[in-house]
């Protein structure tokens, strides 16, 4: 499957913006089930840019304006060529405990590079209540793709996508308290629920197709970024779930950027000189190109 | 695990009983001393370093952001081979220190290969991502380290722990050397102390060294926190000792993936940054996001390789003291050589036979964490109760690698000088080393401290430690501090220091216009007190005090509902009394001046700052506690317009005219402008209106009624007064005069548009005194045009006000503000 991806951020600032320092995290990565096959990153107003490849392998591009303006539009345009991810039998992977006192290990881990994902951070924090909600998943002996997908599941019916229950800032206990959020806090709410348990989590940011009039229902997100939890699993890999959507991530997906929590991710951040209050608009489009 | 012996080793007896050699010429020299004598010394070192404004801030603190530093004389002298050892054992430890830091930062081939725990570096909160491919190696590799020892019984030194994020202490150790070498001549002289200069000199070499390529005469800083950072004293003590300008972040901008200084003649590129800031806080976009104290960007000019911050970004990382369980192997490793001073034995709870070891030896060990956070505390279990241990152990299993146990080393005992002898104190000694083109070179010296209490067991200056001076001794083959004192080097002679940063410029004018606000309140209200309580108003006395309460409350000291109100009512007396001590008025003035003291701290001499202190600490509260005895309030209000002459004498009288001096000066005139435009218009302006009362008040306002006296011998009049207030300017309280100083000063700023009267801020400044030469005062003689003039004149003073305001705003833009603050900017993941 190709898209045809336009991501559009537009800032509107109510005072005039002396100097900006911009952080995009915009560019679809290419991996094993995904190639970009065009990708091209507009500002206005434009200024000095420079693109590196982050810690966690991300395109990141930093932008300087330094010039006034009252309103900055980023746009992301890019064609991507996703492949289905091969299907895989969830029951026949390890139990649960076996990953974890691998990832554990005695203080020296196996593999190290994946056991950086089992930490907590400021956004996955580990919780007593997260720890005992997930708990009913883990049961012993579980094979471990087998759990997440039912937590996966759980969280999706638990709790209500409700896009006016939180903002960035809002810590995840209160989001756990009042069971509703957006995709953001879903994959948090798992990630820190997986790491609680000793089990390495990210956090994916990316897009998904929205599926269009002929009956089907739109999935939620269809029409922004969305986001969603990759989890390791020895032989396998990285293996993606979607549980704002109760889904197994595949060919309905676009991966934009991974890391370990949003704050690594953002597609946009940035710090500003004046400007006064600001508002934020995102337009998300997905559309299919004919193969 | 190699563990310490128990038992203490003691730094100036032998077992035997007997003085040790090193220590011989000391107690000789100190014995000669009569105890007064001593005494005597023991209060000139304290008095020294109470002049030289050396203070420890301690955090939480009630008595505020000021503790004096505590020394005590007796020095722990060092011998020379001895010192060699040390030397050369931390050199080995911060040299590989330095490759795992590069490791981290790099390939991170050491966590791969399982040499020490990756989690000790991924969950470590001060692993910081973006620096990853940017710290470690060349420019960016470790440049200052230092260590804390201890020292066993055996005698053999110890290594506690480790500091290469934002290392303190090598100025106290100077400053240390400096006061107390003086004041204990006679030991000094009597042992071969080596230097500590040289050592600088060294520092700063290695400094100018990371320029980037193609920077010969590179610009250096020293990142401070601020004045309420603990070491903020060390900062600018250090920032003297290497040549570097002392800035905040708000001092320093990034434009181009280059930092600039914010001078006062514009962007200055800055090339090497030495930090003495948490990594974390330095660059908000790429590190914490809620930093204010950083420099948006700085991560990006690092790694675009313009500038060098030093220590590298994120080099907190490997000051986790869970390292130090690994260090011997490391070593092995990376160096092939063994450790040549070891690390108090120390279990990483992270791993299970670590865990259980700690269990079974939880009495002899102290417990840390392994990513400490500010404020938090090590723990001894031996002090806890069965159930204490207990929950101490149920938290360490729950998340066991956040823990580190380390084997408490009993330390030697170092004798302090006490009033009634010499008492052995438990002692750390800091060393500090600094990588001069790949080697680590140690400083001849050092911070040892003790307890100052023999119960406690950590050894603290956060915690109310005292210090002493280090002497390494000299065996001939390197120069001691009486040679290199002969043979220093002459010092090219400057006029001027560094540019000064804009920030310090806006502190300096905003510091002087709040202290003549402080002494035009003051003079108002005295002005109005002075009369009530004279007692026996009469109707002469009800208009001066009406006049002087309008003015009151036009400088917000009054509600203006009070205008008009009997001079001698309960409402208007207890207003007064209200607004001398605890008014909002007089409470902002005095809040703002204690902030802009602290702020510019270090450019005001010892002197002005112990006059701004009195003057916040003690007349303050002298004004705050007398509220209704009329007496005390006025013999308050005297004392703020003393000290605030005593502050003004020496800034006339003791500072350079350099560009910071200008704008204290202007801050003064243009405060003082304004206030002399509030008294001519109250004189001039209904019921006053030119009448002998108003006059009598404006005179006495501007601290001229003695010179009016002299002069005309006469009644106040109209014309005579509001020449002598207004248009005279050999008088230093008349408008006039200040218009004149302010032109005189924007003259010799320097700018970056060399044309005259380019800048608002002239244009305003020579128009107002243009306005005001132009005056006809005379014709207030005249009956036939007195009411004219008046009115001409009311108008002047309005304009010159606004025009004044205006001026304070222009130079606000001119030379303070090149940014405005900054915000993050985040992104809506809403409908996601």
């Amino acid at each position: 499957m190709i898209y045809d991806v336009t991501h559009r951020t537009t800032y509107e600032h109510g005072e005039t913006v002396d100097l900006a320092h911009h952080v995009l995290c915009l560019t679809p990565r290419t991996f094993e089930y995904q190639r970009v096959k065009h990708v091209s990153l507009h500002a206005v107003p434009g200024g000095e840019t420079n693109s590196l490849t982050d810690h966690f392998g991300n395109t990141v591009t930093y932008l300087t304006i330094d010039e006034p303006h009252e309103e900055f539009v980023v746009e992301l345009q890019a064609e991507v060529e996703v492949v289905d991810r091969p299907k895989v039998d969830l029951t026949a992977t390890p139990p649960w405990e076996k990953v974890r006192d691998a990832l554990a290990g005695d203080g020296f881990p196996a593999p190290v590079e994946e056991s950086e994902f089992i930490h907590p951070t400021a956004q996955t924090p580990s919780l007593g209540a997260l720890r005992s909600y997930a708990a009913t998943s883990f049961t012993a002996a579980r094979p471990l793709l087998a759990a997440v997908r039912d937590l996966t599941r759980r969280i999706n019916t638990d709790f209500k996508f409700d896009p006016t229950a939180t903002l960035v800032t809002t810590p995840l206990a209160e989001m756990f308290a009042e069971r509703r959020g957006v995709c953001q806090d879903f994959a948090h709410l798992q990630i820190a629920c997986l790491r609680g348990f000793g089990l390495a989590a990210r956090y994916v940011s990316g897009y998904i197709q929205t599926l269009d009039k002929d009956g089907k229902p739109n999935l939620v997100g269809g029409d922004a970024s969305h986001a969603w939890v990759a989890v390791y699993c020895p032989g396998l890999g990285w293996i993606e779930f979607d549980p704002t959507n109760d889904l197994m991530v595949g060919g309905q997906h676009v991966v934009l950027a991974w890391g370990r929590d949003y704050g690594d991710v953002s597609p946009t951040r940035g710090i500003i000189l004046g400007g006064g209050r600001h508002q934020i608009d995102v337009a998300v489009r997905l559309v299919p190109v004919p193969a | 695990m190699v563990t310490a012996p128990a038992a203490v080793f003691d730094e100036m007896v032998t077992g035997a009983g007997t003085i040790r050699p090193h220590w011989q010429p000391i107690v000789g020299a100190l014995t000669a001393l009569p105890p007064l004598i001593f005494a005597e010394r023991v209060e000139r070192a304290r008095r020294q370093f109470q002049e030289n404004g050396v203070t420890y801030n301690v955090y939480n603190d009630p008595r505020g952001v000021d503790r004096g530093w505590s020394v005590d004389l007796l020095p722990l002298p060092i011998p020379a081979p001895e010192w060699r050892r040390i030397s050369a054992a931390l050199a080995q430890r911060a040299q590989l220190l330095n490759m795992v830091l590069q490791d981290v930062y790099g390939p991170q081939r050491l966590l791969k290969e399982g040499l020490y725990p990756p989690s000790l570096v991924y969950g470590n909160p001060r692993y910081l991502r973006p620096c990853s491919g940017v710290t470690g190696g060349g420019r960016n590799g470790l440049h200052f380290y230092t260590a804390d020892l201890v020292r066993a019984a055996d005698g053999a030194w110890w290594v506690l722990s480790e500091r290469t994020d934002a290392p303190s202490g090598a100025g106290y150790a100077l400053e240390n050397r400096n006061v107390l070498s003086r004041t204990l001549q006679e030991a000094f002289r009597a042992s071969p102390v080596r230097g500590l200069q040289p050592f600088f000199e060294l520092w700063q070499t290695a400094l100018q060294a990371l320029a980037p390529p193609g920077r010969d005469n590179p610009r250096m800083v020293l990142l401070t926190p601020g004045p309420y950072n603990e070491t903020y004293f060390e900062h600018v003590y250090l920032a003297r000792q290497l040549g570097l300008t002392l800035v905040e972040g708000a001092d320093l901008t990034v434009r181009n993936d280059h930092v600039y200084l914010k001078t006062l003649g514009g962007l200055q590129q800055v090339d090497v940054i030495l930090r003495r800031q948490d990594s974390e806080f330095c660059d908000p976009l790429e590190l914490r996001a809620d930093s204010s104290l950083g420099v948006v960007g700085l991560v990006e000019a690092v790694r675009a390789g313009n500038v060098t911050v030093a220590n590298p970004l994120g080099s907190g990382v490997i000051e986790t003291p869970a390292l130090a369980a690994f260090l011997p192997n490391l070593a092995r490793q990376l160096l092939g050589e063994d450790l040549l001073m070891p690390s108090a034995a120390t279990w990483w709870c992270g791993q299970d036979s670590a865990l259980t070891e700690m269990v079974a030896n939880l009495d002899r060990v102290v417990i840390k964490p392994s990513f400490p956070t500010r404020g938090e505390e090590p723990i001894f279990p031996r002090t806890l109760s069965a159930a204490g241990k207990a929950e101490l152990i149920g938290r360490i299993k729950a998340l066991p690698h956040r823990f580190v146990a380390q084997e408490l080393v009993q330390s030697s005992a170092m004798p302090v000088w006490t009033p009634a002898g010499l008492a052995p104190q438990p002692m750390v000694l800091r060393v500090f080393l600094v990588n001069h083109d790949g080697q680590f070179v140690a400083m001849p010296g050092g911070l040892t401290r003790v307890s100052g209490d023999v119960k406690k067991p950590v050894v603290s200056m956060q915690r109310g430690g005292v210090s002493k001076d280090t002497w390494v001794l000299s065996d001939g083959d390197t120069p001691t501090a009486l040679a290199a004192l002969a043979t220093s080097r002459p010092l090219p002679i400057r006029r001027s220091s560094d540019d000064l940063p804009s920030r310090a410029a806006e502190d300096l004018f905003w510091l002087a216009r709040y202290v003549e606000r402080m002494d035009n309140s003051a003079r108002i209200l005295r002005g109005a007190l002075s009369r009530i309580g004279a007692g026996n108003i009469g109707p002469r006395g009800h208009v001066e005090i009406g006049i002087a309460t309008r003015l009151a409350a036009s400088y917000g000291l009054l509600d203006t509902t009070l205008i008009g109100a009997p001079a001698d009512s309960n409402a208007v007396v207890s207003a007064l009394a209200h607004a001398c001590g605890r008014g909002p008025a007089i409470d902002t003035i005095f809040r703002s001046l204690h902030r802009l003291t602290t702020n510019v701290r270090h450019r005001l001499s010892a002197d002005m700052w112990n006059v701004a202190n009195t003057l916040t600490s003690e007349v303050r509260a002298h004004l705050k506690h007398g509220p209704n005895d009329i007496d005390k309030l006025l013999r308050g209000l005297d004392l703020v317009i003393e000290v605030l002459a005593a502050f003004g004498g020496m800034a006339s009288e003791n500072m350079t005219r350099h560009a910071g001096w200008r704008f204290l000066d202007m801050g003064r005139r243009l405060e003082r402008a304004l206030f002399t435009c509030a008294v001519a218009g109250g004189a001039l302006a209904a019921p006053a209106r030119g009448t002998e009362a108003g006059l009598r008040v404006a005179l006495e306002m501007c601290d001229s009624t003695i010179t009016y006296r002299t002069r005309y011998l006469s009644a106040p009049q109209a014309g005579p007064v509001l020449d002598l207030i207004l248009t005279d300017d050999t008088n230093p309280r008349a408008l006039a005069f200040q218009l004149v100083a302010t032109t005189a000063h924007l003259d010799a700023l320097p700018r970056r548009d060399e044309r005259p009267f380019s800048g608002m801020e002239e244009k305003l400044a020579h128009g107002a005194l243009a306005a005001l030469r132009l005056q006809d005062i005379e014709a207030l003689g005249n009956p036939d045009t007195f009411d004219a003039t008046v009115d001409r004149l009311r108008s002047l003073v309005d304009d010159t006000q606004r025009r004044m305001l205006a001026l304070s705003d222009a130079l606000t833009r001119a030379f303070f503000s090149h940014v405005k603050p900054p915000q993050a900017l985040g992104y809506d993941l809403s409908a996601g």
